[in-house]
């Protein structure tokens, strides 16, 4: 019974918090953020060990495999749109990749961060599905690696395109790599309002940020230990 | 891994995507469902969490400029067709 209640006030929360972004459309009310933070609030309100809430949880987590592998479909489809610019976007993934690695893991070293802090931080970059399984096979925090990736996602999708207009990026193939690079589910919906060419590039760049993030982030925490 | 082998199965055409296409368009459509019981495992570690909360607000916002600049950039150097 107790699993079954959590999963069911699991999707109450979620789908309550996504009616309110929905019809608000405020950033701050990102759905994921909001739900994580209400079923918080809801099991410590209650009382209720994590564990507990757990054993409902990871009914839903399961499903999180299947769909990192979901996320190969629009990737698929942007194949073709890779051909044209192939070196310029391999160049700018790869370099990407390694840059929100290797800032996340330096910065938080210098600031003091505990070894399994810094592993959580290193794959930000990757969206999070993908983010959870980098740091659970590096030995970090999975939950924290989660939050970390969404969080800056959102911050990402809200402030990525002042950002770059301010840098002086006009361009709309680079408008659309980076925000899916660098806040990917977010920033693609995002790029997405921007028009049909940033969409397609977020969400290619989303996609081959997840693999190169992947690949890089267990030999960037190697190498810098 | 499953991810690259979707895109090369749906790329040769081994698999036809309308098979894959409304699954994977519900799963990613309340992919933020997924994340919850993800995120609140953090209550379970909020003790290791806690004393680093400053790095880890600094590196996440250093890591999203740093990805931002460094992909945008090079793609508006080096891109052919404007």
């Amino acid at each position: 019974m107790t699993p079954l209640l959590w999963i069911a006030v699991t999707v109450v929360v979620y789908a309550t918090a996504r009616v309110a972004y929905d019809r608000t459309r405020l950033a701050v009310l990102n759905p994921a953020i909001v739900s994580i933070a209400a079923v918080m609030i809801i099991l410590l309100a209650t009382r209720t060990p994590y564990v507990q809430y757990e054993r409902g949880g990871q009914v839903i987590a399961f499903w999180l495999g299947p769909a990192v592998v979901a996320l190969g479909l629009p990737l698929a489809q942007q194949l073709e749109r890779v051909r044209l610019n192939l070196t310029a976007i391999s160049l700018a993934m790869v370099g990407g990749s390694l840059a929100g690695i290797v800032v996340a893991v330096i910065v938080a070293r210098l600031l003091g961060a505990s070894p399994t802090i810094v592993r959580s931080l290193a794959p930000r970059s990757a969206t999070t599905p993908i983010a959870i399984a980098i740091t659970a096979r590096l030995g970090g925090i999975p939950a924290l690696s989660a939050v970390v990736s969404i969080a800056s996602g959102a911050l990402g999708g809200f402030a990525g395109v002042a950002l770059l207009r301010l840098t002086g990026i006009r361009s709309r193939l680079a408008t659309g790599l980076a925000l899916g690079a660098a806040a990917h589910g977010l920033g693609t919906a995002r790029a997405a309002d921007e028009g049909d060419v940033e969409g397609g590039a977020a969400g290619l760049a989303m996609g081959a940020m997840g693999i190169l993030t992947a690949l890089l982030a267990p030999i960037v925490v190697a190498l810098l230990r | 891994m499953g991810l690259i082998a979707l895109s090369v199965l749906l790329e040769i055409r081994v698999l036809p995507m309308a098979w894959v296409r409304a699954a994977a368009e519900l799963l990613v459509r309340h992919l933020a469902l997924l994340y919850v019981p993800a995120g609140v495992a953090l209550l379970a570690y909020w003790g290791a969490v806690r004393h680093d909360i400053v790095a880890i607000t600094v590196a996440a916002l250093a890591s999203l400029v740093a990805v931002l600049l460094v992909v945008s950039h090079t793609v508006q150097r080096l891109e052919r067709e404007r």
